[in-house]
């Protein structure tokens, strides 16, 4: 499992990722980031709304309140242009980690 | 018994009997429960421990809240700069609301003080300048989250007007700000100017030039004006993305 500073460090990325494949609602979002992981990265349910929340003070997400087709209220969150960018970026830094992760362990 | 809906509404009331909790995240975090506690009985588990369970794992309003202050940690300063400076123009209306009521009652009248028919225009002038400074300050993201306190409720038709502002009405609050003041600020000089002349006697008691305090004042408007163009010309800005 990895540690809480790696995952804290992956949050932004991740949901920023996952707003770009279409938007989403919280509850939805934990499942994605279970299922794409596999399980292996728990969030804690309680820490993904304040990140969300930045990440729209931000501006790199925008929310609006809709009720489902299920009679369901929920808040759904959409990546906006900046958001798009922002994405592209963190995809390069975290390639680039990756990349030297790699190179270095083959050392090893 | 207890019921689901029941223990929904305890932990919804107990939540925001916390104060540590806003309405709005507290209704996205019962929407959250709820998901969970459906998701949880359509794999057959009684819906009073699905409920039990999926609080939990929520976390409880200490943990909530450490989680939310984490990031209300910028915003708390722009709050605590943005209450100084209203605090500081509600003030500066009152001081001036007090200073002319003083000059009027001790004979030497409005239009001394500040000289000439130009006096009014800088009275109203100065005014609206700190009313509009006001309603961009109030207007403030940060600001929008307090609604517990009296103060906000009073500003509350304010931070509407700002609030539900259309983005061209952002820009033209904080060229109006800026506008505004360089009026009032020139009419006072000219003012100054205009009753010095007539009044050679009395001129002693016209400053002609700014102490460093009305230097500061100076400053303030203007950076309301700015607060106030960044505030409402960025919040137009975030749209969702065509994916």
């Amino acid at each position: 499992m990895p540690t809480k500073p790696l995952i804290a460090a992956s949050t932004r990325p991740l949901l920023l990722a996952i707003l770009c494949s279409g938007e989403s609602y919280g509850y939805a979002i934990i499942e994605r980031v279970r299922s794409l992981s596999s399980g292996r990265l728990e969030w804690s349910d309680g820490m993904l709304y304040p990140v969300l929340h930045r990440l729209e003070k931000e501006g790199l997400i925008v929310s609006r309140w809709r009720t489902s087709q299920a009679g369901r209220r929920r808040r759904y969150y959409a990546v906006t242009e900046r958001g798009l960018a922002a994405s592209r970026e963190e995809q390069a830094h975290w390639k680039s980690v990756d990349i030297t992760l790699r190179r270095a362990w083959r050392l090893s | 018994m207890p019921t689901l809906a029941g223990m929904l509404s305890s932990w919804r009331e107990a939540s925001l009997r916390s104060g540590d909790l806003h309405e709005d995240e507290v209704d996205e975090l019962e929407s959250h429960l709820r998901e969970h506690v459906d998701a949880l009985a359509r794999a057959g588990i009684d819906p009073l421990l699905a409920f039990e369970a999926a609080r939990a794992r929520l976390g409880n309003t200490n943990q909530l809240t450490s989680e939310y202050q984490k990031v209300r940690a910028s915003e708390s300063t722009q709050n605590r700069l943005a209450w100084m400076l209203g605090g500081y123009l509600l003030i500066e209306s009152l001081r001036t609301t007090a200073r002319l009521a003083a000059t009027a009652a001790s004979g030497t009248g409005i239009h001394e003080q500040f000289g000439g028919s130009s006096g009014w225009v800088a009275l109203v002038a100065i005014h609206a300048a700190l009313l509009l400074g006001l309603i961009a300050l109030f207007g403030h993201a940060t600001l929008r989250a307090s609604t517990t306190n009296p103060v906000s409720r009073l500003l509350a038709r304010g931070r509407q007007l700002a609030g539900s502002a259309a983005p061209w009405r952002g820009w033209a609050l904080g060229v109006v700000t800026l506008v505004v003041f360089a009026a009032a600020l020139f009419a006072i000089d000219y003012g100054q100017w205009w009753a010095v002349a007539r009044h050679q006697a009395s001129a002693p008691r016209l400053r002609m030039t700014h102490h460093w305090f009305d230097l500061v004042e100076a400053a303030i408007l203007p950076t309301c004006a700015v607060v106030a163009l960044l505030r409402f010309g960025r919040r137009s800005l975030p749209e969702p993305a065509r994916l």
